[in-house]
Order: structure tokens, then C-alpha cells, then sequence
């Protein structure tokens, strides 16, 4: 069969299969709704039982009022910084889902986040369309974008620094198409107008920055539950075989080119909302912002340095990076703003790059295990408990 | 030629390097057929040719009548050919049952009962009790018994094992030919093992295929010892 | 428009394409021997721009006397980074190296403009912009001659690797450092070497490209992406690919240029590179080898 026919039927096969295979549980779950749900609630609870040590249960304890709360005794300044961690802790996760269970290092996230925040916007501003239904769209479609990239980024022949590169050609790609059509508001992008009312619309995404912050939240949990329901589950123990040993997964009935497809279709799928929220959050979109080498990296670095593959590293990560990220953004701003004579604007990818390869060098496992490692707050290997 | 596994001039060269060169043989059904050669001789070629891992230049593969040549090897799996490899590839980041519930995914889709197969494939070879530990973890036997749990896992109907003797003590090699022939009662079950001494061979088949540079020297049938 | 138009068009891109082809052609080396991806190549090309912009600049004189002291500069910085850090993870997978790489690009790109600020300079020699004519085409004197020097560089590049004794050391390092060990080549410090001397490649190719196009270290995103682009046409660690890859994408970025307005330009260069994903994964290398597809 011609290559390009191979690819686009691997890459539409893998698509529906998963849409069908995803109807197909759905309609179990509606049929048995309840069950199922108290089910996967009780299984979720002793999953994390089981993930932690009572330390690590009391420092989540600890943490979840806290959380909780912040809107009520933190300053704007903070929950901005917080709904940003909370942001990269949602992206990061997704993106985790890639790196550490398909072994795949996505350079290109953010070319779903872009996609998920063009339809979101464009569909709001032409069509009226709502943040919320809007993901009816958007998640299939950065899912089925996903599963391209997927199917022409990991066959045969090509690795991991191949596929690296080729996402970022596609994102190149998706820049020059959001900053040459007309839908998409060309080089100037998108803006949103402000909301009509004050106070607080969820269901249009309106709102305080309390409403944001209890959004990202929300989300951020969902999809670290999803992240947990999914690694234990057939796809991803297939998804971790084919990253561990793709020849031996393969050898024990393991399609490893379907699998990894599957999960960048599951990855992109995951970060889609995320562009949503950031439309709706910053209010605008520009091209050359949003499809950028520094925002991919600002999207994989929670993840690498809280720990590529663990279920707590990405968001550990993000709550660490995100905010220092925040920091020398208004370092430069301030030093530019006082007189200096040069541009800092480059000084926070620049320590970006230094904090990954200090990562690369001296603690590649990430900052989670090490942490969780020291503080006990998750059982040693072998009694059973996920990464 | 009837049987489970039929091969007719096989072919395979490595940038023309010639690995395997004419080969026919043919596994029967519930047998053990052992192909014997020194270092180099094409073994694991042969064997990563049936499960896959390469295409052959010429000849045909069948399983139970089915052209199997060529397909890649996760289909191949799915038709009922499991494989160890000479050097054991356990998953390393994975605990020992998880190794082995990923191979038994295959044939049972829900968690539950896949969990449940893959201890009864993890038993019989003494790794059940330490199930939840680092695959990592394991010595040579361990591995190589795990590398087996993970074949059986699939239900098939070949099992092919590069050099499942090799690097082992004597206490697990004793124990190993126990096992294999245990095996081999299983109804169904066809084993092509590798091995480099004809003589170990002999402890487990009467079927013995002789392989030097690629080609098929002599096919001996030896009596088995009881 | 005419055939002499667009012929000119071509043959314009064909020159710039040699000058792509060889900064291409250090990343490719690097891969090859080093088995690395230098994420940092941007860097390193603008750091070449950036040396001989400065000469021009300060000195007045033709850049293209900033070359030695690039490549030297460049060899040395590339040889010790890879010895004393890139070379620490040799053997670690690649999930490790990809973000040391990365973060090193990052700090290159982003440290050069730092320092250098993102704006732009001029980097063109006195006697600048004279033209050349032969028959219906016209050649931009400075494109020539920079085509023609990375031409030079080059070949004896090529020479370098079939011929001489560490050339092949090299070649040997890249196809199997087990063996290489074997033989009793010191493969770390060959991979340096590698590593050295495909930074220099890219700071040359970066000296000559100074002359020819605009000099803005906020560039070297785009101008790595290029690189990128051409060795997934030609095949990541293969040298010939690299230059086939940098004459498609010099013509492909020419005639985008032209035909689509600069700011589209990069596009049929990312569409040829992903048509070429789907036809040949190994890209231009895996065309012309007679190894079939595993």
C-alpha cells in the first residue's frame, strides 16, 4: 500500500477505534452508571491509599483545604500564580501521558494547546458557540490531530529525536495557518470581549479569577484521576510495555505503533481544554505566542523536572517551575522598566534551559521520587503502589 | 510437509552477510523440536524469522497452513507464536506480575481475569510469591523463568525459546528440563527451542535439527532418556 | 513571469542551499558520530553570524576574516562541551538526552541574545552587492561566493572523512563504537572531536550566511528549524542527505519566498520534509541505499 495511504489509514484507523472504543464504554457506563461510578470512586480511593504512606496521606490532608481555600486569603498576585501552576500541573499531565507512557518526547504540545484555544475562541467569536460545548469540537479534533502526528511521527525507522523534530514542524505549520487565515484573526490573532456582566458565569466561563482558579482546579484533579484510571488500566499497562521494551511488547502481542498513536490521540485529546481555558482566561490569542518553542517547553518542564512517567511529578513540577517562571518574568519586566539597558525579555527561557539540563544531569528521575523518596510519603517499590 | 510450523527454503542475508540459507523443517503439533548449532550459526535469525522480527528473503513460513511470512511480530503473537529471547527482556520498570498481565491482556481484555492468568502462568514457575517486586530485581533464572510466564501468558500455540538452558546453575537448569518437559504434555503446545549443545538437546527432544553457517547440516532423531 | 525569472529564482536558492546544506551538514555529523541531536544549532549558527556581523562592524573589513577564529572558537567550545557534559550521558537513554539537549539549545539561543540583544546588524562586506551575469542569469556576487566557499568546505569535509586517519576514526566511531573500541580508538574523545568539529561547520556556514541574509540572534529558532527540516529530508545522520536536503529546502524556501511573501516562507520547505516522512521515513539517505525497510 503507498506510504501515505498507510499512514493517514493508521492514523484515521486508530482515531475511530478509539472513538468506538470510547463510545463503547461509555454506553457500558450508562448502562450501569451508578455501579460503575461508586466502583471507579472506590477504586480511585484505594489506589491512593495504597500510593501513600500515612505521611503522604497527611500532607494531602493538609494540602486540600488549603487549596481549597486560596481564593479566600490569597492576594491577586498569588492566585494568578497559582491558577498558572495549576495550568501547566493540567497541560503538564497530559503531556506526561506522551513522554512517560509512550516514550515519546513531544516538543509540540503546544500545538494542541493552540488548537484547543483557536476553536475555542473561534467558534465563541463567529458562532456563538459556548467555551463548554465548544470541547465537543476541539477535544476530537486535537485528538484526531494527535493521532496524525502519531502516525507519521513514530513509524517504522524513525525515533525519538525524529519524531521531536517532526512535531516541530508541525507546530511551524500550525503557525503559519493560524497566522494566514482568516477565521483564525491572522498575525494579529484573536481577541475576546470583555464579558457583558460582572460576576461570575461558569457555564460561559466568565468571571472573578476565583472562578478560574476553581475551573483549573477541578480540571487539574480530573485529569490527574484520569491519568491514575488510565495507567492502571489494559491500554496503559500496553502503553508502558511498548515504552519500557517495544521489541519484547511486541513479542507479547503488543501493536507498539498503534499504542503510541493512542496515546498521543489521548495526550492531544487531554491538553485541548487547556487551550479552551486559556482563550477564555487571557482574553486573546496570537500566533506567534501561543505556537512557540517556549511555551512547549514551559508545557514539558513541570513534567521533566517533577518526573517524566510518575503520576505526581508533573504537578509537583509545575508547582515548582511555574512560579519561578512567574518571578523572572517580572524580573525583567521590573529591570526594564527602571532604566535598564537591556532586554531581559530572553532570560526566562534561557533559565528554562538551564534548569533542564541541570535536571538532565543530576537528578533525571525527576524531583517527585526523590522527594517522595526522602519525606516517605509513598511506600517503597515492591509493596504494590503505582510510580 | 503437514504440522503445526512449516518451513520451506528459508532465506535471509544481512547486508549480504547470508544468516540463514535454504532452510526446511517442519514442528508438529504437541512436539519439541530442537535446532543445534555452535555461535553464529543463524539460530536466532531463524527464530526471529517465525516470530516477525525480520522478513525472509525467500522460501514460505506457514502456521497451521497460514503464510505467516513477514508479518510483523505482534500479529504474529496474536496467531499463537510466543518467544523468549536468548538474553531476557524483562520490562524494568515494571513489577513481575505486571510483566506478565500485559502478555495476558491479549488474549483476556479485562483486568481482573488478566491478572488472574498471569499468576496462574507465574505459579507453576515459582514466581508468584514474589509478584509484586521490581522486575529489575531478578537474577538470570529469575529472568529467564519470567521471560517464560510472560510467553505462556499468551496462550500460544508455538512457543519458541532462544537458548532457554543457557546461563543457568545447574540446581535451575535441572529444573528448567523438568518444566520444558512438563510442557510438552500440554495438549496443543509445540516448542522450537535453540540450543548450542547437541547433547543438552538430547535431554529434551528426539527431534534434533543440526545448523551450521545458516544452512540445515543433518536432522537427527535421538531417543529421549527417561 | 519568465522561465529567466524564476530560473534566476532557483538558481538563487540553489546558492543559499549550499550554505544551508553545510550548516545542515555539522548537525548531521554530530548525529551521526555523536548520536545526539544538537538542539543547540541555532545557537551556534547565529554565533557564527554574530562574529562576523561584529568584524564587519568594527573592523570594517571583509567578515568573511571572522571564518578562522569562528571555526577555531566554535571547535574548541563544541569539543569541550561534549567532552565534559554532553559526553556524561553516553550510553543513558535518549528521554535523558533530549532534555539536556534541549536545555542547552535553550541557553545557547537565549544567552546569545541576552548578550547580543535580539536586533539586528549588517553584516555585508565593502564591495557589497555586485552582480554577475551569465547569460540569462544573474548571480548576487556575495550568494556566489559564499556558495562557492561552502562548496570548498565541503569537499574537503568529504575528503577529510574518506581519507585521512582521524577522518575515518570518525566513521568508525559512527557505525559502531563497540567495535571502534575494539580497535583501540579512544571513541569519547572522537566523539569531542565530532562534536568540535560540527560546531565549526555550523559557525562557518553561520559566517557565510551573515552575508547573504539578515542577522538576528532572535532568528535562530527559525534558522535551527531549517536545519531540522533539511535533515529530515536527507536523513538524520547522513552527510549526503544533508546537502540534498539543503538544496531542496534553499529552492523550496526560494521560490516560497517569492511566490508566497516572506512570511510564508518556511512552508513548502515543512510540507516537502513531512511528504518525504510519508514516502521514505529515512529521508533522501534511505532513497539511494539499497537497504529495504525492516
Amino acid at each position: 500500500m503507498r506510504p501515505a495511504v498507510l499512514v493517514l489509514r493508521n492514523a484515521l484507523g486508530t482515531a475511530l477505534w478509539l472513538g468506538l472504543a470510547l463510545l463503547a464504554r461509555l454506553a457500558r457506563l450508562a448502562g450501569s452508571l451508578p455501579d460503575r461510578a461508586i466502583q471507579g470512586l472506590m477504586d480511585l480511593w484505594a489506589d491512593l491509599l495504597a500510593a501513600t504512606t500515612w505521611r503522604g496521606r497527611l500532607l494531602g490532608l493538609a494540602l486540600l483545604p488549603v487549596l481549597v481555600t486560596l481564593p479566600g486569603w490569597a492576594g491577586p498576585a498569588t492566585l494568578s500564580v497559582m491558577i498558572s501552576a495549576l495550568w501547566f500541573a493540567y497541560v503538564g499531565q497530559a503531556w506526561n501521558l506522551m513522554a512517560g507512557f509512550a516514550g515519546r518526547f513531544s516538543l509540540g504540545h503546544c500545538l494542541f494547546v493552540g488548537l484547543g484555544a483557536y476553536l475555542a475562541a473561534g467558534l465563541f467569536l463567529h458562532h456563538g458557540v459556548g467555551p463548554w460545548p465548544g470541547l465537543l469540537l476541539s477535544v476530537p479534533a486535537a485528538a484526531a490531530m494527535g493521532a496524525l502526528v502519531g502516525a507519521l511521527g513514530c513509524r517504522r525507522g524513525l525515533g525519538p529525536v525524529h519524531f521531536a523534530l517532526i512535531t516541530l514542524v508541525f507546530v511551524e505549520l500550525a503557525r503559519l495557518a493560524a497566522g494566514h487565515l482568516e477565521w483564525s484573526g491572522g498575525l494579529d490573532g484573536l481577541v475576546l470581549p470583555p464579558p457583558s456582566q460582572p460576576g461570575n458565569a461558569p457555564l460561559a466561563l466568565r468571571g472573578t479569577p476565583a472562578l478560574f482558579y476553581y475551573v483549573i482546579l477541578a480540571m487539574a484533579g480530573l485529569a490527574l484521576a484520569l491519568c491514575r484510571l488510565l495507567t492502571g488500566s489494559a491500554t496503559g499497562y500496553r502503553w508502558r510495555a511498548a515504552r519500557e521494551d517495544p521489541a519484547a511488547a511486541a513479542a507479547a502481542g503488543v501493536d507498539v505503533h498503534r499504542a503510541r498513536i493512542s496515546a498521543m490521540a489521548v495526550s492531544a485529546a487531554l491538553t485541548a481544554p487547556a487551550g479552551m481555558f486559556q482563550a477564555f482566561y487571557a482574553g486573546a490569542l496570537a500566533p506567534d505566542q501561543l505556537f512557540s518553542l517556549t511555551r512547549s517547553v514551559e508545557i514539558l518542564l513541570g513534567p521533566v523536572v517533577g518526573g517524566v512517567g510518575t503520576l505526581f511529578g508533573p504537578v509537583l513540577g509545575a508547582l515548582v517551575v511555574s512560579p519561578l517562571g512567574d518571578a523572572l518574568s517580572d524580573l525583567s519586566a521590573r529591570y526594564l522598566s527602571s532604566g535598564g539597558g537591556h532586554d531581559l525579555s530572553a532570560l526566562r527561557p534561557f533559565c528554562y534551559g538551564a534548569v533542564l539540563a541541570a535536571v538532565a544531569l543530576l537528578l533525571p528521575g525527576g524531583l517527585w521520587p526523590w522527594l517522595a523518596r526522602k519525606l516517605r510519603l509513598t511506600p517503597p517499590p515492591g509493596a504494590g503502589g503505582p510510580p | 510437509m503437514t504440522g503445526l510450523l512449516a518451513l520451506e527454503a528459508v532465506s535471509k542475508s544481512f547486508s549480504g552477510v547470508r544468516a540463514v540459507e535454504d532452510v526446511s523443517l517442519s514442528v508438529p503439533g504437541s512436539a519439541i523440536v530442537a535446532i543445534a548449532g555452535p555461535n553464529g550459526a543463524g539460530k536466532t535469525t531463524l527464530l526471529d524469522l517465525i516470530a516477525g522480527v525480520h522478513r525472509p528473503d525467500a522460501g514460505t513460513i506457514r502456521l497451521g497452513g497460514t503464510d505467516i511470512a513477514g508479518l510483523p511480530p505482534h500479529r504474529a503473537c496474536g496467531l499463537g507464536i510466543a518467544r523468549t529471547f536468548q538474553r531476557p527482556r524483562p520490562f524494568p520498570g515494571m513489577t513481575i506480575e505486571d510483566n506478565v498481565v500485559v502478555a495476558a491482556l491479549l488474549r483476556e481484555p479485562e483486568m481482573a481475569i488478566a491478572r488472574r492468568r498471569a499468576l496462574e502462568a507465574l505459579e507453576p514457575l515459582g514466581l508468584a510469591a514474589a509478584c509484586g517486586l521490581p522486575a529489575a530485581g531478578l537474577d538470570m533464572s529469575g529472568r529467564k523463568r519470567l521471560d517464560l510466564a510472560r510467553a505462556l501468558a499468551t496462550r500460544p500455540r508455538l512457543l519458541l525459546l532462544d537458548e532457554p538452558l543457557a546461563g543457568l546453575s545447574a540446581v535451575d537448569h535441572g529444573a528448567m528440563i523438568d518444566f520444558l518437559r512438563a510442557l510438552k504434555g500440554r495438549r496443543g503446545l509445540s516448542i522450537l527451542l535453540t540450543e548450542r549443545d547437541p547433547g543438552v538437546a538430547a535431554l529434551l527432544t528426539d527431534r534434533i535439527v543440526l545448523l551450521d553457517h545458516g544452512e540445515i547440516v543433518e536432522t537427527l532423531s535421538v531417543q529421549v532418556p527417561a | 513571469m519568465s522561465l529567466a525569472f524564476y530560473l534566476n529564482i532557483v538558481t538563487g536558492g540553489l546558492l543559499t542551499g549550499l550554505v544551508y546544506g553545510l550548516a545542515a551538514l555539522g548537525l548531521a555529523l554530530i548525529f551521526n558520530v555523536v548520536g545526539v541531536i544538537n538542539l543547540a544549532h541555532g545557537g551556534v549558527l547565529v554565533a557564527g553570524m554574530l562574529a562576523a556581523s561584529w568584524v564587519a562592524a568594527a573592523r570594517g573589513a571583509d567578515p568573511l576574516l571572522a571564518l578562522p577564529a569562528v571555526a577555531a572558537g566554535l571547535f574548541v567550545a563544541g569539543f569541550l562541551l561534549q567532552r565534559l557534559v554532553i559526553g556524561r550521558l553516553d550510553g543513558s537513554p535518549e528521554s535523558r538526552r533530549l532534555p539536556l539537549m534541549l536545555g542547552i539549545g535553550l541557553m545557547a539561543m537565549n544567552g546569545l541574545v541576552l548578550l547580543a540583544g535580539p536586533n539586528g546588524r549588517a553584516a555585508h562586506p565593502p564591495n557589497a552587492a555586485d552582480a554577475l551575469s551569465a547569460g540569462p542569469l544573474l548571480f548576487d556576487r556575495l550568494e556566489l561566493r559564499a556558495a562557492l566557499i561552502a562548496l570548498m568546505v565541503t569537499a574537503v569535509l568529504v575528503f577529510f572523512f574518506n581519507v585521512s586517519r582521524t577522518g575515518k576514526a570518525l566513521r568508525a566511531c559512527a557505525d559502531s563504537p563497540f567495535g571502534a573500541r575494539v580497535a583501540g580508538l579512544d571513541v569519547a574523545r572522537l566523539r569531542a572531536v565530532a562534536f568540535g568539529l560540527g560546531a565549526a561547520v555550523t559557525g562557518t556556514a553561520g559566517c557565510l550566511l551573515a552575508q547573504i541574509g539578515p542577522v538576528r540572534p532572535a532568528l535562530a529558532p527559525g534558522h535551527a528549524l531549517t536545519a531540522f527540516v533539511i535533515v529530515l529530508i536527507g536523513g538524520l545522520g547522513s552527510v549526503e542527505g544533508a546537502l540534498f536536503g539543503g538544496l531542496a529546502v534553499g529552492v523550496a524556501e526560494a521560490l516560497g519566498d517569492t511566490l508566497l511573501g516572506p512570511d510564508l516562507k518556511s512552508l513548502p520547505g515543512c510540507l516537502l520534509a513531512l511528504l518525504i516522512l510519508l514516502w521514505r521515513p529515512g529521508g533522501f539517505a534511505a532513497v539511494t541505499s539499497s537497504e529495504t525497510a525492516e
